[in-house]
C-alpha cells in the first residue's frame, strides 16, 4: 500500500495542475454498449446503482451512479474511485393479436445482451473541485421477429411486415464536474457525448413505396448506424443534517444528428426494385428531471429514494404522434413517465454489503398506438433488485446484482392502414439482468 | 454480360463480405497504444497488461502492484475492387469507409511478495465492416439479380481474458488463460449458399442483417524466461476459437416466387485461428527497450475463413484463407522520466490466396507492411497517456476472375489500405 499512498499523495499536489490535460485525454476514450431499459433508459447503471433500483440522485456511493444521474455527487469522492461494470440481460416481448375468436402469438428471437460501463471520480480531499469522466451504455431497445404467415402482423409484405428487425444502443460518455460550495452544498454540472446506433428492417415510417395495387413496401435500414449528440446535465447536493440529504438533476434534450442508411426500392412489382435511395431518421432522447432524499439511518444504514420525470414527448422520433397516419405507421408515440426509485444499502460486516431495491416506472407506450411500439416493446413498470459487495482489499471491492422485471402488458387497439380497429394488439415483455463490476478507492 | 456470367461475378464476390479493419490475418496487428505502437511485438517483453493479456499470460507475473490499461483505436480502411474482362470490360467499386472504433481494457496485479499473478481483460481484438449502396455503373453492385444491390457487412470480435501467471523461478514464469470471445456478425445480403432462383434462373440472395452475436471459449499458454538482465525469450500458443454458428431469421428473397418473403433460417460457422507466438526481448541500455517476435496464425482448415475457398459445384466458398506468419519488432526509448517514444514494424503475409482472391472480395484483407509509431506522457507517478499511429500502405492483390462452371472470364484486383490512430490510460499503483 506504500506505492499507493504515494500515488495518492502526489495526485493531490499535481491534479489542479493537470486537469484540464486529463480530462480532455480522457473523454476520448470510448467502449461500447448495448442494452435494454425501462422507457428506453436502463433502470439503474452498474451493480452499486441497480441494486438499489437506480435510486441514489442524492446519495453519493459511487462514481456511476454520480455520472450517471446527479453530477453534484462527485464532490463526495475523496482521492480516486473507480468504477467497472457488465450487465448481462435478456429480455422476453410477445405480441399476441386478437381478431374476432382468432388470436395469434408473434415469439422473437432473444439473445443475451451484454452492457459495460466504466466510471471515475477523483477529489483532492484539500480542495472543494472534484472530477469525473464515465462511458456507460445508458439505453437500448431492439426485437427480431421472423415472418410469420400465421401472424397478423409478421405475414410476409404485403399482408405483413414480414421479417422485422430492430437495433438501437446509446452510450453516454460525461466528463464531470463539481465543486464543494459550503460544507452542506455541493454543485455539479457535465459535458456529455452521445453516442447512438440504430438499425431497423423494414423501416416503417414515412418512406414506402405503394404498388400500382395499392400495396403498401417498406424499405430497409437494417446496418446498425451511428450517430452523435451534445447534451448538459446540472445537479445538486445538500447534506441537510448528517442524517439526511436531498439532490436534483436536470439533464437537457439528447439531440442527435439523423441517422442516415443507405436502402433501395421495395416495391418487388416496381421496375425501380432494388435501385439506391437513403433513408433518414431523427432520434433524439429526452430531457429528464431527477430529485431524492438520502437518509442515513445508522451508522451503517443508507436509504435512497427518488423521483424521476423523463419528457419523452415531443422529442424528434420517440415521441412523434404514433399510431397510423395517411394509411402509414408512424414509429413510437411515446408519451412523458414518471419513476419512483427506492433503495436501501446495509453494511453487513467489515466487509460485505447488502444492497436491495425497487423501481416502478410509467411505460411511455401509449395503449392507443401500441403498434408503433412493436420494434421497441419496452412494457416493462416494476423491477425488484439485489445485490451484494465483498471488500477484497481495503481498495477494491467486487459488487454484483441482479434485477427482475415481471412481464408487463401494454394492450391496445389493432388497426388496418384506413385506420379502421380490427382487433387489439396486446404488447408484452419481461426482463432479467446480472450485473458484476469492481470498484476500487485508492 | 450472360446471365451465367453474373451470376458467376455475384457469387465470386462472395459473402461479399466486404470491407477489412483487420490489419493481419484476422487480428488487428497489436492491441492498445504501446503494443501497436511496437509493431505489435512484446511476447517475451512486459511492459503493460494489455499486450500480455493478448499475446502471453506468462508476462502478468512481472507486475507489481496492480496495472490498469485502456484504450481505444479508430481506424479507418480503403478498399477497392477493381475487374477487368477478358473483352477489356473494367469496373471499379468503392465501399463507403466509415471511422471504426475498437475498444480495449486490461488489469493485471501480483502482490509484490507474492508468486501468483491475475489478469482480466476486455479486449477488442478484431472488426471489419463496408457499406455499399446500389450502383447500377458497377459489375458488382447493380440491382439484382444483375448484381448484389446494396450490401453492408459489420464484424465485431472481443476477447475477454482471465488470466494466472506463477513465478516458478527468479527467471521462468509460467501462464496460462481463459478466454470468453463474443463475436457479433451481420451481412445483407448473404450471397453464399442461401438464395433462391426465378424461372430464368437468376440468384437471388437471402438477408441476415441483424447484428447476430455467437460465444466461443478458448485457453492460451504461455512462458517468458528472462536468461540474464538484458535478453529474455518467450513463447505462447492460443487454442482455436470454436464460435458456435450465427444464425439469422431471414426470408426468401425471390421477389418474382409466391415464397417472397417467408421465412427462412439462416446459419455461418465462423471461427478463428490457432496461434503461435515466440520473441526475444532485449535491453540493450538502461532505457531502451527491443522487442522481436514471430506468430503463426493456423486459418487452413478453421470453420469459415479456412474453407477450401474458389468456385465448387457452382457455388463459391467463402474466404479460402492459408495460414500466415507474421514477423514484428519494436522498440522503445525512454526520453527523459516522463517521455518514451515507440516504433515498430510488423509484416504479415496475406492470408488471401491469389487463386481464389474471389472468395475473400468480403474480406480484402490484403494489408501486409505496418509502419507504427507512439509516445507515452508520465502525467502523475501512477499515470501515463499514451497514443500511437500506425499506416498501412495500399496492397493489392490480383487473381482470376471465374464463373460458376470456373471458367476464367477475366481478372480481380482486390487492394486495401489502413490507418490508425490509438489512445489511452496506463495505470500503476
Amino acid at each position: 500500500m506504500t506505492t499507493m499512498d504515494s500515488a495518492h499523495t502526489t495526485m493531490r499536489f499535481m491534479m489542479s495542475r493537470y486537469v484540464t490535460r486529463f480530462v480532455l485525454l480522457g473523454c476520448l476514450l470510448l467502449l461500447p454498449a448495448s442494452g435494454w431499459a425501462q422507457g428506453h433508459m436502463l433502470p439503474g447503471v452498474g451493480p452499486v446503482n441497480a441494486a438499489m433500483g437506480g435510486a441514489g440522485v442524492s446519495l453519493p456511493i459511487e462514481s456511476l451512479g454520480a455520472l450517471a444521474y446527479n453530477p453534484a455527487l462527485l464532490a463526495a469522492a475523496e482521492g480516486n474511485q473507480l468504477t467497472f461494470a457488465t450487465e448481462f440481460f435478456k429480455d422476453s416481448p410477445q405480441v399476441t393479436t386478437t381478431v374476432g375468436t382468432t388470436t395469434g402469438q408473434a415469439t422473437p428471437t432473444t439473445q443475451f445482451g451484454v452492457l459495460p460501463a466504466f466510471g471515475w471520480m477523483l477529489r483532492d480531499p484539500k480542495g472543494k473541485l472534484a472530477l469525473g469522466f464515465g462511458l456507460m451504455g445508458i439505453a437500448a431497445f431492439g426485437a427480431d421477429y421472423p415472418a410469420d404467415t400465421s401472424s397478423i402482423l409478421f405475414a410476409p409484405v404485403p399482408t405483413g411486415f414480414g421479417r422485422i428487425f430492430t437495433d438501437y444502443r446509446e452510450l453516454k460518455i460525461p466528463v464531470a464536474f463539481a465543486y464543494q460550495v459550503s460544507p452542506k452544498l455541493a454543485i455539479g454540472a457535465s459535458l456529455n457525448v452521445y453516442l447512438g446506433s440504430f438499425g431497423l428492417t423494414p423501416f416503417p415510417g414515412p418512406v414506402y413505396d405503394k404498388s400500382s395495387a395499392g400495396k403498401v413496401y417498406y424499405p430497409e435500414a437494417g446496418r446498425l448506424t451511428d450517430s452523435y449528440g451534445m447534451g448538459v446535465q446540472f445537479g445538486f447536493q445538500y447534506q441537510a443534517s448528517p442524517k439526511m440529504s436531498i439532490g436534483g438533476a436536470f439533464t437537457t434534450p439528447q439531440n442527435f444528428a439523423p441517422f442516415k442508411w443507405n436502402s433501395t426500392y421495395a416495391d418487388p412489382t416496381a421496375v425501380n426494385y432494388g435501385q439506391a435511395r437513403t433513408l433518414e431518421f431523427d432520434l433524439d432522447g429526452p430531457m429528464i428531471l431527477s430529485f431524492g432524499v438520502g437518509m442515513k439511518a445508522s451508522a451503517k444504514t443508507k436509504v435512497a429514494i427518488d423521483g424521476v420525470f423523463a419528457k419523452y414527448d415531443s422529442v424528434n422520433g420517440l415521441g412523434g404522434s404514433g399510431g397510423i397516419a395517411s394509411g402509414v405507421i408512424i414509429p413510437f408515440g411515446w408519451q412523458n413517465v414518471w419513476t419512483f426509485k427506492a433503495g436501501v444499502e446495509h453494511q453487513a460486516t467489515d466487509k460485505m454489503t447488502v444492497r436491495a431495491g425497487y423501481n416502478y416506472s410509467q411505460t411511455p407506450i401509449q395503449a392507443g398506438s401500441v403498434i408503433s411500439s412493436t420494434g421497441a416493446p419496452v412494457t416493462y413498470q416494476q423491477y425488484f433488485c439485489g445485490g451484494f459487495g465483498m471488500k477484497m482489499f481495503p481498495f477494491l471491492e467486487m459488487v454484483a446484482s441482479f434485477t427482475y422485471t415481471p412481464r408487463g402488458h401494454v394492450t391496445g387497439p389493432l388497426t388496418d392502414a384506413t385506420g379502421a380497429v380490427r382487433g387489439t394488439v396486446d404488447l408484452s415483455n419481461q426482463r432479467t439482468s446480472a450485473l458484476l463490476g469492481m470498484n476500487f478507492r485508492f | 454480360m450472360n446471365r451465367c456470367f453474373k451470376v458467376s461475378v455475384l457469387v465470386g464476390c462472395l459473402a461479399c463480405l466486404p470491407a477489412s479493419a483487420w490489419a493481419q490475418g484476422a487480428m488487428l496487428h497489436g492491441i492498445g497504444p504501446i503494443n501497436s505502437a511496437m509493431g505489435g511485438a512484446g511476447v517475451a517483453m512486459p511492459i503493460e497488461s494489455l499486450g500480455a493479456l493478448t499475446y502471453n499470460p506468462a508476462l502478468i507475473a512481472n507486475v507489481e502492484g496492480n496495472q490498469i490499461s485502456f484504450s481505444t483505436e479508430f481506424f479507418k480502411d480503403g478498399i477497392i475492387i477493381d475487374t477487368t474482362l477478358n473483352g477489356g470490360l473494367t469496373g471499379r467499386a468503392t465501399a463507403d469507409a466509415h471511422v471504426n472504433v475498437i475498444p480495449a481494457f486490461g488489469w493485471m496485479l501480483r502482490d509484490p511478495k507474492g508468486k501468483l499473478a491475475l489478469g482480466f481483460g476486455v479486449i477488442g481484438l478484431a472488426g471489419f465492416g463496408a457499406d455499399y449502396p446500389t450502383d447500377n455503373a458497377s459489375i458488382l453492385f447493380s440491382a439484382a439479380p444483375g448484381g448484389f444491390g446494396r450490401i453492408y457487412t459489420d464484424y465485431r470480435d472481443m476477447k475477454i481474458p482471465v488470466a494466472f501467471a506463477y513465478q516458478v523461478t527468479p527467471k521462468l514464469s509460467i501462464g496460462a488463460s481463459m478466454s470468453v470471445y463474443m463475436g457479433s456478425f451481420a451481412v445483407a445480403p448473404l450471397p453464399y449458399t442461401y438464395f433462391d432462383v426465378d424461372a430464368a434462373g437468376n440468384r437471388y440472395y437471402e438477408n441476415a442483417g441483424k447484428l447476430d452475436n455467437s460465444w466461443a471459449i478458448g485457453g492460451q499458454f504461455g512462458f517468458y524466461y528472462q536468461a540474464n538482465p538484458m535478453f529474455s525469450i518467450g513463447a505462447s500458443y492460443t487454442t482455436p476459437q470454436n464460435f458456435s454458428p450465427y444464425k439469422w431469421n431471414s426470408a426468401n428473397a425471390n421477389p418474382g416466387s409466391p415464397s417472397y418473403g417467408l421465412p427462412t433460417t439462416i446459419t455461418f460457422d465462423l471461427d478463428g485461428p490457432a496461434i503461435y507466438s515466440f520473441g526475444i526481448g532485449l535491453k540493450p541500455g538502461a532505457k531502451t527497450k527491443v522487442a522481436v517476435d514471430g506468430m503463426f496464425s493456423q486459418y487452413k482448415g478453421i470453420a469459415g475463413f479456412g474453407g477450401p475457398g474458389g468456385v465448387n459445384n457452382g457455388a463459391v466458398d467463402p474466404f479460402g484463407w492459408r495460414s500466415v506468419w507474421t514477423f514484428k519488432a519494436g522498440v522503445q526509448r525512454e526520453f527523459t522520466d516522463k517521455f518514451t517514444l515507440r516504433g515498430g514494424y510488423n509484416y504479415s503475409q496475406m492470408p488471401i490466396r491469389s487463386e481464389v482472391v474471389l472468395s475473400a472480395t468480403g474480406a480484402p484483407a490484403t494489408f501486409q507492411h505496418h509502419f507504427c509509431f507512439g509516445f507515452g506522457y508520465k502525467m502523475f507517478p501512477f499515470l501515463e497517456m499514451v497514443a500511437s499511429a500506425y499506416i498501412v500502405p495500399r496492397q493489392h492483390l490480383v487473381g482470376p476472375f471465374p464463373n460458376l462452371k470456373g471458367e476464367v472470364l477475366g481478372t480481380l484486383d482486390e487492394s486495401n489500405k489502413l490507418s490508425g490512430v490509438l489512445i489511452g490510460m496506463n495505470f500503476r499503483f
